[in-house]
C-alpha cells in the first residue's frame, strides 16, 4: 500500500511538474509590451466610469524615450471644437452629432505616477501632462495626452505608471456610451500610443479613423450594479458581490490590444460551443437584447460560420472564448470590433436572405483576424482591416449562405425578398467603388480622404475587391497559401503594406509591385473593353501576281472553282483596348461559329491589340476577362461583343419596366 | 339592397362591356409607351452587342444592371428600372407603398407629368364609365364614351380639385405630422420594434383615410351622374352623409372588390415567375399575361363604380319605398 501511495506520489509530481514546464514553456501569442491591470467602477447614474490603471510598458524601440503619449479618446465628444467633430461636420456634414450637455464626454486624468521597486516612493508626473494635436494642431482637441519622463527610459526596458481617471460616457456616440440603463464602454480608459518606426504613432481620434495599439495583457476588475448583466474583453475569472449592490467581476486576457465592455440589467445571456475537427474549442457567448430572441440562433450560426472560415483559411482563433453582443436600440454601438467581443446589429422581422444579422456578426467576428490578430493601423492603413476583412466575410457569406438576394422594405416595415435574381456579396462593393473609382488612392490616411463615403469605399469596397482580384489573379491555391502565410507570420504585430507586398512576392516569386503600385497606391480606373470585332471571307487575289517567274494578271474569277470545292476561309478581327489608366494583364477569349474556341492572353499594356484568325469558321464573339477575374474592371459590360447581338433582352426588360409603369399609371387612377 | 346584390349585378354590367375595358388597357398601354420606347432605346444601347445580351436572357445579370443605373443616374424616368420594381411582384408593393406614404411626390418630373396626363385622361374616362353604366343601354360605344365624359368632365374636375385638397391634408399635414411623432416616440423607445408596430398602425390608418376619401369622391361622382347635380360640394356633402349613413354596406362593399384586387395580383404573381422569358415567344407570353393582369386591375377599377352605383342606386330605391309607404 505504501509503496503504492509514493508510486503515486511521484506520478503526480513528474506530471505536475511536465505540466508546469509546459505551460512555462508555452510562448506568449504576442510581444506583451502594453500590460494593463485596471480597477475600476462604473457609476450608472452619472454615467461615469473611475478608477485607475497600472501600465506596464515596455520601450520596444532602439533608442531611449522621454516622453509617453497617450489616447484619450473620449475627449473627442468634449466640446463641437474637437478635431473629431470638425471632421464629422467636413465628412458628413448632414450628420453631426448632437451636443447636449448631458450627451457630452470627456475623461480626466487625475494623477500619473512612475511606480518604482518595492519601498520606493512613486514620481508624480502629472504635471507634465500636455496635450499635443500631431495630426492638425487643433488646440481645442485634447484626445492625445503626453508626458514627459524625468528620467528617458532605456531601449528594452520596462516602465511601470500608475494613472487614475475618470471618464464620463457620452450618449451613444461612435461606437461608445450609454443609453439608458445601457452601457457600451469603448476607447474608455488612457491607453498608451505605439512607438514605432522611430517615432510615437498616437493620432488624435478623428471621425473616419479607427485604432491602433500595442498587444499586452489586461487585467482589469469591474464593479457594476449586481443587477447588470456584464460583458468584457476576455475570460471572466471571478465574480464577487460587494454586498453593497454592486459586484466585482474581473477579466482577463492575454495577448489582446484593447479592452472593452458592456452592461445592462437587460440581456439574455446565451452561451454555445465551437467545436471543429482541428480548430480549437471556442465559448461563444451572446449578450442579446430581449427583444431580438428571435436571433438568437442566426447570431450563434454566423459567429460559428466566421470561427470556421476564418479558422480554416488563416489560422486558428486562439482564444478560449468570443462575445458576442447584440446592442441596444439607437446606442450607437453596433458593427463594431474589439479583442474578444464584437457587436452585431439586428432589425425586427428581417429575413435572413438579407443576411442581417448574419453579414454584420461575421464582419465584426471576421475582424478577429485582420484588427485583432493582424494589428494593422487603422489610422494610416484602413484598407488593410477593413478592405481584407470585406473580402474575407464575402467568402464567408457566400461559403456558408449563397447569394444575396434583391429586397426592398415595403412600408418600411416587411421585407419582401425577390429570390429570383441573385448576385454575389461582393458586387455590391463594385457598384460603390464605380463612381469613386478615381476619387482617392487607397493608401492615404483616414481623415484625408475627400469625404467619408471616399473613406469608407476606398477601405471596404475597394479594398474587398482588390483582394478578390488578386485572388483572382494569383488562382484560388496560390491566393490561399499568400493570406496564409501573411496572417502567420504577421499575427500579433503590426504589418504595413509593403510587408504583405513582400509576402505576396514571396509566395507567388513574382514582381507584383506593379499591381500594389497602380491599385493601392494610385486612383487609375481599369476597363478593358473589346473595340471592334469582325469576320469575312478572305479576300480573292486580283491584280498582277508573280508566279512560276512570270507576272501573270489574275481576275479572281479563276478561284472560284476552286472555292466551290474549298472550304472558305475567313479573316476575323479582335480589337481589344484598354480604356482606363491601370494596365492589367487580360485574358481574351474569342469564339467562332464551329464552337472552337481561343484564349490570348495579352499584358495589356499599350492602348489596344488587335488579333487576326484565318479558320474555315466565322467569329461568332470576343469576350476580355471571360472569367470575370478582374472585380476592379468598372465597366462589364463592354467587355464583349458578338457578332449575333440579342434583341430579346432589351424587349424582355422594356416590357417588364412598362408592365411597372402601367401598373403605376393605374395604381395612380385612385385620383380621378 | 345588400353588397353582394349590388356587386354581382355591378360585375354582370362591367362584363358586359369588355370593349371598354380593352379601350382603357389600350389607353393605358399607350401612354406607357411614351416613356417606354426611351428606355428600350437605352436598354438597347447599354446591351449593344456584347454578350450580355446572352445573360440578360437568361436572368437579370447584377453587374450589367448596376452599370446601367450608373450610366443613366441623370435621367429622371431610367433610374426608376429597379429590380424591386421590374421583378414578379414589385410592381404592386413599390407602387402601394409610393400610394400610401406619398413617396411618389419625390418621383421625377417626367414621370410625375406623365401621371398627370393620365390621371386627367381618366378624369375624363371616369365620366364616360359612369355614364354608360347608367345609361338605359349600358352598352360601351366609344361616341357615347367620349360624350359622357365630355358632359361630365368640368364636374369631376372640380371634383378631383375637392378631393385633391383632402388627399393634401393627408399629405401634407397628416403624413408628416404623424412620421414626426413616430420619429418621436420611436427615438426614445427601447427597441425599433415600437417605431415598426407605430408605423403599422399608420399605414393601416392611412389606408382607411385614402380609401375613405376616394370612396366618398366615387359615391360624388356617381350622385353627379344619378342625380345630374351641378354643386360639387354640395355632392360631396351629400356623398359623406350617404357613405356615414350607409358606412357598413359602403365600405363593405369598397373593401370585398379591394379584396378582389388582391388575388389577382396574388395570381399573377404565383404564375409570372413560372414564364421563364428566355425565348421571345416565352417573353410575349409573359408580356400577355400582364397585359391579362391589367386588364384585370382595368377590371376592378370598373367593378368598383359598377357596383358602388349599383348599390347607391338600389339604397335609393329603398329609401323611396320606405318614404312612399310612410
Amino acid at each position: 500500500m505504501g509503496r503504492k501511495v509514493i508510486v503515486g506520489f511521484i506520478t503526480f509530481l513528474l506530471v505536475s511538474v511536465g505540466a508546469f514546464s509546459c505551460l512555462l514553456a508555452q510562448e506568449p501569442l504576442s510581444k506583451r509590451i502594453a500590460n494593463y491591470t485596471m480597477d475600476v467602477r462604473l457609476d450608472p447614474e452619472k454615467k461615469v466610469v473611475s478608477g485607475s490603471e497600472v501600465l506596464t510598458w515596455l520601450n520596444d524601440s532602439e533608442v531611449e524615450l522621454s516622453e509617453l503619449y497617450f489616447h484619450l479618446y473620449l475627449n473627442a465628444f468634449k466640446n463641437n471644437m474637437t478635431t473629431f467633430i470638425a471632421d464629422a461636420r467636413r465628412v458628413y456634414p448632414g450628420r453631426i452629432p448632437r451636443l447636449k450637455k448631458e450627451e457630452l464626454s470627456y475623461i480626466d486624468v487625475e494623477s500619473i505616477k512612475i511606480i518604482g521597486e518595492e519601498g520606493v516612493e512613486p514620481i508624480d508626473i502629472t504635471p507634465t501632462i500636455e496635450y499635443v494635436q500631431p495630426d492638425d494642431g487643433n488646440p481645442y482637441d485634447q484626445t492625445v495626452m503626453k508626458v514627459t519622463l524625468p528620467q528617458p527610459l532605456p531601449p528594452q526596458q520596462t516602465i511601470k505608471l500608475d494613472i487614475s481617471f475618470t471618464a464620463k460616457l457620452p450618449l451613444g456616440m461612435a461606437r461608445t456610451g450609454f443609453r439608458d440603463d445601457y452601457f457600451f464602454v469603448a476607447q474608455w480608459f488612457p491607453k498608451i500610443g505605439v512607438f514605432y518606426e522611430g517615432a510615437w504613432n498616437c493620432h488624435q481620434y478623428h471621425y473616419t479613423s479607427e485604432f491602433f495599439a500595442d498587444y499586452g495583457v489586461y487585467d482589469v476588475n469591474l464593479t457594476v450594479p449586481s443587477n447588470f448583466i456584464l460583458g468584457a474583453t476576455g475570460v471572466c475569472r471571478s465574480k464577487k458581490d460587494n454586498g453593497d449592490g454592486t459586484t466585482i467581476y474581473n477579466h482577463y486576457q492575454e495577448d489582446v490590444h484593447d479592452f472593452t465592455w458592456t452592461a445592462s440589467p437587460h440581456y439574455l445571456v446565451y452561451e454555445d460551443t465551437f467545436t471543429h475537427e482541428y480548430l480549437p474549442e471556442v465559448k461563444v457567448i451572446l449578450l442579446l437584447q430581449p427583444y431580438h430572441k428571435m436571433f438568437k440562433d442566426r447570431y450563434i450560426e454566423a459567429t460559428k460560420h466566421a470561427l470556421r472560415y476564418y479558422g480554416e483559411w488563416y489560422g486558428a482563433y486562439p482564444y478560449p472564448q468570443i462575445t458576442c453582443v447584440d446592442p441596444a436600440y439607437r446606442s450607437g454601438s453596433g458593427g463594431m470590433e474589439y479583442p474578444t467581443l464584437f457587436t452585431g446589429g439586428a432589425y425586427w422581422l428581417t429575413p435572413i436572405e438579407l443576411r442581417s444579422p448574419e453579414g454584420v456578426t461575421i464582419h465584426e467576428c471576421g475582424h478577429s483576424w485582420w484588427y485583432g490578430m493582424i494589428g494593422s493601423n487603422e489610422f494610416e492603413d484602413a484598407w488593410m482591416d477593413e478592405g481584407f476583412n470585406s473580402y474575407s466575410d464575402d467568402r464567408v457569406l457566400e461559403k456558408a449562405y449563397g447569394p444575396n438576394y434583391f429586397s426592398r422594405r415595403f412600408l418600411q416595415i416587411f421585407s419582401i425578398v425577390f429570390k429570383r435574381f441573385s448576385y454575389k456579396p461582393t458586387w455590391g462593393s463594385i457598384s460603390a467603388y464605380r463612381p469613386y473609382a478615381k476619387l482617392d488612392d487607397m493608401s492615404r490616411l483616414t481623415w484625408e480622404f475627400m469625404d467619408g463615403t471616399s473613406y469608407h469605399i476606398n477601405s471596404y469596397s475597394k479594398g474587398a475587391i482588390t483582394m478578390w482580384t488578386l485572388e483572382n489573379y494569383l488562382g484560388p491555391e496560390l491566393s490561399a497559401k499568400v493570406f496564409k502565410t501573411y496572417f502567420q507570420r504577421w499575427k500579433f504585430r503590426h504589418p504595413r503594406p509593403q510587408d504583405f507586398i513582400d509576402v505576396v512576392e514571396e509566395v507567388t516569386g513574382q514582381d507584383m509591385s506593379w499591381f500594389f503600385d497602380q491599385i493601392v497606391f494610385g486612383s487609375n480606373e481599369l476597363d478593358y473593353a473589346i473595340e471592334r470585332i469582325s469576320s469575312s471571307p478572305v479576300a480573292k487575289r486580283q491584280g498582277y501576281f508573280d508566279e512560276e517567274g512570270e507576272r501573270a494578271f489574275i481576275t479572281g474569277e479563276e478561284e472560284g472553282e476552286k472555292e466551290e470545292k474549298e472550304e472558305v476561309i475567313y479573316e476575323s478581327h479582335v480589337i481589344v483596348r484598354r480604356q482606363g489608366e491601370v494596365v492589367f494583364p487580360v485574358e481574351v477569349l474569342v469564339t467562332f461559329e464551329n464552337g472552337e474556341q481561343e484564349k490570348k492572353v495579352w499584358d495589356g499594356e499599350y492602348r489596344w491589340v488587335r488579333y487576326t484568325f484565318n479558320k474555315p469558321t466565322r467569329l461568332q464573339s470576343a469576350e476580355v476577362d471571360p472569367d470575370h477575374k478582374i472585380f476592379l474592371d468598372i465597366n462589364y459590360t463592354n467587355n464583349s461583343k458578338t457578332m449575333n447581338p440579342r434583341k430579346l433582352p432589351a424587349y424582355k426588360w422594356a416590357f417588364r419596366w412598362m408592365f411597372w409603369l402601367q401598373h403605376f399609371l393605374e395604381t395612380f387612377t385612385f385620383f380621378s | 339592397m345588400g353588397i353582394f346584390k349590388a356587386l354581382s349585378t355591378g360585375i354582370k354590367r362591367v362584363n358586359k362591356n369588355k370593349r371598354m375595358w380593352f379601350f382603357l388597357l389600350v389607353v393605358n398601354i399607350l401612354v406607357a409607351l411614351v416613356l417606354t420606347f426611351p428606355l428600350y432605346s437605352a436598354l438597347k444601347t447599354s446591351i449593344g452587342d456584347s454578350l450580355m445580351g446572352e445573360r440578360l436572357t437568361k436572368g437579370l445579370d447584377y453587374r450589367w444592371y448596376d452599370e446601367f443605373l450608373y450610366k443613366f443616374q441623370d435621367s429622371d424616368f431610367i433610374n426608376y428600372f429597379r429590380a424591386t420594381r421590374v421583378v414578379g411582384s414589385g410592381a404592386f408593393f413599390s407602387n402601394v407603398d409610393s400610394l400610401v406614404t406619398g413617396r411618389f411626390f419625390q418621383f421625377g418630373p417626367t414621370i410625375l407629368v406623365l401621371m398627370a396626363v393620365y390621371v386627367l385622361l381618366n378624369i375624363l374616362f371616369a365620366g364616360g364609365i359612369l355614364g354608360i353604366f347608367h345609361s338605359p343601354e349600358e352598352k360601351f360605344t366609344i361616341k357615347g364614351f367620349f360624350s359622357f365624359g365630355g358632359t361630365y368632365f368640368n364636374r369631376f374636375f372640380r371634383l378631383f380639385i375637392i378631393s385633391g385638397i383632402l388627399y393634401g391634408v393627408l399629405y401634407f399635414l397628416f403624413v408628416p405630422y404623424i412620421s414626426g411623432i413616430i420619429n418621436r416616440i420611436g427615438g426614445t423607445a427601447d427597441s425599433e420594434r415600437v417605431a415598426m408596430v407605430l408605423g403599422l398602425i399608420f399605414a393601416v390608418v392611412m389606408f382607411f383615410l385614402l380609401f375613405l376619401v376616394n370612396m366618398i369622391f366615387d359615391y360624388a361622382k356617381i350622385r353627379t351622374v344619378v342625380g345630374n347635380g351641378k354643386s360639387m360640394l354640395k355632392e360631396t356633402g351629400k356623398a359623406i352623409g350617404f357613405v356615414f349613413k350607409n358606412f357598413g354596406r359602403t365600405m363593405g362593399l369598397y373593401y370585398f372588390i379591394g379584396v378582389l384586387g388582391i388575388i389577382f395580383m396574388v395570381i399573377y404573381s404565383v404564375v409570372e415567375p413560372q414564364i421563364s422569358q428566355v425565348t421571345p415567344l416565352l417573353v410575349l407570353l409573359a408580356f400577355v399575361w400582364q397585359q391579362v393582369y391589367m386588364l384585370a386591375r382595368i377590371w376592378v377599377r370598373l367593378t368598383f363604380f359598377s357596383s358602388q352605383l349599383n348599390l347607391f342606386m338600389g339604397l335609393q330605391k329603398e329609401k323611396k319605398v320606405s318614404e312612399t309607404a310612410a
